[in-house]
This record gives C-alpha cells, structure tokens and sequence, in this order.
C-alpha cells in the first residue's frame, strides 16, 4: 500500500471517531501545553535575569573589596598597583554609601556611590538625560526614583543645584559639602541612587571597593586568581552568572519533570485509547488481511494514527501554552504597570524548544503505538473476521 | 509426453484439527479430504452446520492452514507461501465473498470495492474509476458515496461481491452468502453469483447449507462430518435463470475482467 493511502486511510478512521480522536489529541495537547507554559515561563525569567545581569554591569568588571581584617586595605596604592596590571583596562575607586540631599526644603535620603566618572559606564548605567559628572566638579546624577520620592520631573531638576551630604559607611558619619552640587545626569537606574565624583570626598574616606575592567575574558579569571592571592575579596559578574545559571538549571529540572508527569499520564491515555481502538477494530483488521493489505500495511497504518494524534497532539499543544502564556503575561503586566512598573515578556519561547514540543509527543506517540500496532498486524485474519 | 493437467485448486489430502492435540479425533474438523477446482466450475460445497466445508473454503482462501495434507493453488503450496506472497494470493488471485458482508464501516461504499486495489498500490484516481465502473455494472452505483451501514443487506452483498470482482481474481470463493438476507434478496444475489460464473465467466467455489441453490453449481460436493460423502455433477440447464443484469453488462464485465 501507497504512504498516500495509509495516510488517507488513517485520517479516514481517525476521522470515523472523530470525538475520541479530539480528546486525545486534546489530552496531549494540555500536557504539551503545560509544558510550553512551565518551560516558556522558565526560559522567560532566566532571559530576563541574565539579561538584566548582563545589563546592569560588565561582564568584565570585577569588584575588588579589602582583605579579611581590612588586610590588605584598599587605598590611594592599592589604586596605582592594580593599574600597574597589565590585565587591567580601567578602574574606579568606589565609596557606597548613604546619600542625602534637600531640595525646595525636601530631604530625602537614597543609595550614594561615589568614583570616577567611568563607574557609570563600567556598571553598565546608562544616562537618559543630561552627561555624566565631571571628575573634579561638584556634580550629581540621579536616578528617576529619587526624582519622584522628590516630586520633580527631569527638566525640573537639571542644571539646578542642590545640598547634599554623604554617610561615610565606614563610621556612619556625616559628611556635609561646603559647595552645593548641581544635577548633570539623570539614568535609567531601577533603584534610586545617585552618584558623586569620588574627589569630592574627603581623602579620610575610606573606599568600599575598587570597580575594576578587566581587557578581556581571560583576564577576569587571571586578575581574579591574583587578587584573590594577595587577599583581596574579589567578586565578578561571571560568578554570579554560573551561579544564577545554577539556580536556573535545576528550577528547568524541576519544571521538566512536573511537565514529564504529565506527559507520562497523557501517554497511558494514548496507549488505553490505541489499545481499545485495535479491540474495535479487530474485525476490520481481519476484513483487510482477507483482501490482502499486508501485515507491514497495518502496521504502518495503526503507527500512522499514533502519529497523526502525536503530532496533532504538539501542535495543539503549542497554540494553547502560548494563548496561555501570551494571556498570563498580559495579566501580569496589567498588574505591573498599574503599580508603576514597565511590562515586560516574561514568557520565552527558543524555536528549538518549541520544535521539540511537536517532535517529542509525535515521538512518544510512536512509542506507544507500536505495541497496539504490532499486535493488529500479527492478528490472525480468520480470528480477527470472527470478532464480533 | 503432453504436460500434466494442472486444476485450479488441488486439496490433497487434507485434515484439519483444532486444539493442542493433532490425534483428538473429537477435535476433527476436516478428514482426508481431496478435492479439485476447475477453471470455469460452478462448485457448491453442501452440508449441514459444523461438517467442515467453511473450513475448507477458509483453507482454499488461504486464511487458514491444513494440519495434514496440501492445499495447491495452480501447483503452488499455500501453506509455503510467506507473508507477502499470501497477501498479494488474497488480493490478486481469489476474491472472498462472506454471509457478514464485511465491509468496512469507517469507509464509504466505493471506497471498501477499491480496497483491495488500495493494497495493491493502485493510484487513488484510477482505483476510484475501476470501482465506480464496477458498482455501475452491478447497478449499485448509486450508492458509491454511502457508507455500508446505509445500505440493505442486499445491496451490501452486491458491493462486497464489486470487492471481491475489483482485481480480477481467478477465483470466487464465497461463504453462505444469503446467510444474512430475506428470500427476496438471497433469490437476487443467489442469481447474480449464477451469473458471474455462467455469464460473465468467472469460477467460483461457494459454501452453502440451503439446498435451494445446489440445481445452479455445476459440480456440487456433499460433506458430512469431516469427510466427502459424494460428488454429483448438476444437470442444471443455466440458461433458464433470467439474468439479473442488463445482457449488455455481462459483456462489459468480461471486458473488465481483461483490463
């Protein structure tokens, strides 16, 4: 028999049950579907973190901080050694701390972080409105958040200035400028911070750490390894990335296997529905042996239906998780921007991922049909003819 | 020295147990049974219920197997013949009518005649018109895009004979076919399988336990129990059975047989 034909004829058969077909195929479809939401939402968040971890800073910058008992310290030597590395493309002194600054008689208070103007681009903060600080001015950015705890819009606050005070996070004390500052730079920070040329502080001030930009990849690892023996601390992004890919990994595991449960339940239900299909049709099975279709014939067709549902099956499957997921993030996101955040697609959907979910129900259906479908091609056609 | 004649079928010898036990002879279906099939034969094996003769169609038709003895069909042993081959013997070379009809419900009425064809490998186009024709022939055309279960019994026995007829087999083999249907109809169908022997020239070996029709075979061979009690040849004038078919439709259907 003609591939054409099997396929005819199976669509024919699978057509005669017609609901029967249409609840397997349905009961594929919403574990496939589970799936594609479980795994679209897995792949959605790790994007997302990754992304913003990429985002927020250089993958090449590492933060180096003090050793264990502030030794060895972090100081205006340390700054001109590790310039002296040849792995190191940049640095910047970096004090975090507490900020405070009054404005139109509002004090308000906020993250500080005080450095070389480079800190910003090293960090990955980008400035929306403005220019960045310059080294040697007394000179701010700030982030949109401060602006609205402040109440002011951008144009607002550009150009003006402003008194501001700095915590030092070393003795909590309070360090009060003569100069007022004037706002250069807003950024598109999520937090509200602002930021101070490091030169404006007093030299007693110690730092917090040094952000420093490795030349490239290689060089992150080796000026990790060297720092880390001279007893700095020393942390780097990439560090944080194997870690939250980690994280990732087995919350993708976790997800895959409450999606394999119920893959696993949608194919017994396959395999009762095969099973039962060949009991039923046991006769006709017999009637076509008689006219002579051949064992090899029936095989193919009952793999043939077994597939037809698989396939059917993913592809169902597929519209539904991502009708579904599409309609969970427009909830989400409803939620999000009444409450002042951004939207965002927090669903994922790699093709190879979504491939798959129409090749893995197709293979498994196989799978499940090839006993049901072996037995109906071994059936003894005079037997089978006697079926009632 | 002319070459031996070859029959259509040969049984020879055959016996048919059932069960794990070849010697319970309680089990005996079929003893020491010889029979031969010539081409153009109108044979009829009679008996009552349970003597064995639909065992003996069955093995003829290859859907069952001889526990001793051999069956030949044209000199080739069914019993040697592989998967394959028995499948393509089902589909080319005997065309099987039943008391069930059976006829598959999920396809349409054209759709079933084509069958065998379908398994053939035969394009979908060129067996939708050999089946059309066919149905047109045995005047059921009409119901083509039907399904079975829409059918009466006898119309659903002229489209499981259209089946039977589609790839031109050397060989009816047909099992109590007016099983299932009211006099009327098994007068009609009963006369129309006359009629593919006598008028349209087909051989054909049929089962029956009624014997109402034993006048129209030309040979009709009596089983009881297992075993051959006689053979009788008819004395049967075919021509005084009114033709069922338009004359015309006879000659086409020996042309079909051709193509």
């Amino acid at each position: 028999m003609r591939w054409i034909d099997i396929i005819r004829f199976s669509l024919t058969i699978l057509r005669t049950n017609f609901l029967r077909t249409l609840l397997t195929i349905a009961a594929i479809g919403t574990a496939i579907g589970l799936i594609v939401v479980l795994l679209g939402f897995g792949y959605g968040v790790q994007d997302l973190t990754i992304g913003s971890i990429i985002h927020s800073q250089s993958l090449l910058s590492l933060d180096v901080t003090a050793g264990k008992d502030n030794h060895p310290p972090l100081d205006p030597k340390s700054l001109t050694d590790f310039k002296g590395y040849a792995q190191v493309k940049e640095l910047s002194p970096v004090v975090a701390g507490e900020g405070q600054i009054s404005y139109n008689g509002k004090l308000i208070s906020n993250l500080a972080e005080a450095g070389t103007s480079n800190l910003l681009t090293m960090e990955g903060t980008v400035i929306e409105k403005g220019r960045n600080f310059d080294d040697n001015s007394p000179e701010i950015v700030l982030s949109p958040q401060s602006l609205s705890i402040l109440d002011v819009t951008a144009s607002d606050i550009l150009d003006k200035t402003l008194d501001v005070s700095f915590i030092n996070p070393a003795n909590q004390e309070k360090i009060s400028f003569p100069k007022q500052f004037k706002v250069v730079g807003i950024t598109s920070d999520a937090n509200p911070v602002m930021y101070l040329p490091h030169s404006m502080l007093p030299a007693s001030v110690a730092m917090t750490s040094v952000k420093v930009l490795a030349k490239d990849r290689n060089g992150v690892a080796e000026l990790q390894q060297l720092l880390l023996n001279q007893g700095y601390g020393v942390e780097s992004l990439l560090d944080t990335l194997d870690s939250a890919q980690k994280v990732f990994n087995w919350a993708t595991f976790g997800l895959i296997a409450i999606a394999a449960i119920a893959l696993i339940v949608a194919a017994i239900g396959m395999f009762n529905t095969l099973t039962i299909t060949l009991m039923e049709r046991t006769r006709e099975i017999g009637i076509m042996k008689s006219v002579g279709v051949t064992d090899m014939a029936v095989l193919k067709l009952f793999l043939t239906e077994a597939g037809i549902i698989g396939l059917s099956g993913g592809v169902f499957g597929i519209l539904l998780g991502l009708g579904v997921s599409l309609i969970i993030n427009q909830v989400i996101n409803q939620v999000a921007i009444r409450y002042g955040g951004s939207s965002l697609m927090i669903f994922s959907f790699p093709p190879l991922f979504l491939l798959s979910m129409v090749g893995y129900p197709t293979l498994l259906s196989l799978i499940t049909g090839f006993y049901p479908a072996i037995r109906a091609a071994r059936l003894n056609p005079l037997l089978a003819l006697r079926y009632e | 020295m002319p070459r031996a004649h070859l029959p259509l079928i040969t049984v020879d010898n055959v016996s048919k147990t059932y069960g794990d036990h070849p010697e319970d002879y309680s089990q005996l279906i079929l003893i020491n049974v010889k029979v031969t099939i010539e081409e153009g034969e109108f044979v009829i094996i009679f008996g009552p219920s349970g003597s064995g003769k639909s065992t003996l169609l069955n093995m003829m038709a290859g859907l069952e197997f001889p526990t001793g003895g051999r069956i030949f069909v044209r000199g080739s042993n069914l019993a040697k013949l592989n998967n394959g081959e028995l499948a393509k013997y089902h589909r080319d070379r005997m065309g099987m009518v039943f008391q069930q009809f059976n006829l598959i419900k999920s396809l349409n009425v054209w759709e079933n005649v084509a069958l065998p064809q379908a398994a053939a490998g035969v394009p979908y186009g060129k067996r939708k018109k050999r089946a059309h024709h066919l149905l047109h022939l045995l005047q059921v055309d009409k119901y083509a895009n039907r399904h079975p279960n829409e059918l009466s019994g006898g119309q659903q026995q002229r489209v499981a004979i259209a089946r039977a007829l589609i790839n031109d087999p050397s060989i009816l083999l047909v099992d109590e076919p007016t099983g299932n249907l009211d006099t009327k109809m098994a007068d009609e169908v009963m006369n129309l399988i006359h009629d593919l022997h006598y008028r349209a020239q087909h051989t054909v070996v049929l089962v029956t336990h009624n014997p109402d029709y034993l006048r129209y075979a030309t040979r009709v061979i009596y089983i009881r129990d297992g075993q051959i009690e006689k053979e009788e040849n008819s004395q049967h004038d075919p021509g005084s059975v009114k033709p069922v078919l338009p004359e015309e439709y006879y000659k086409q259907l020996i042309r079909f047989r051709g193509k």
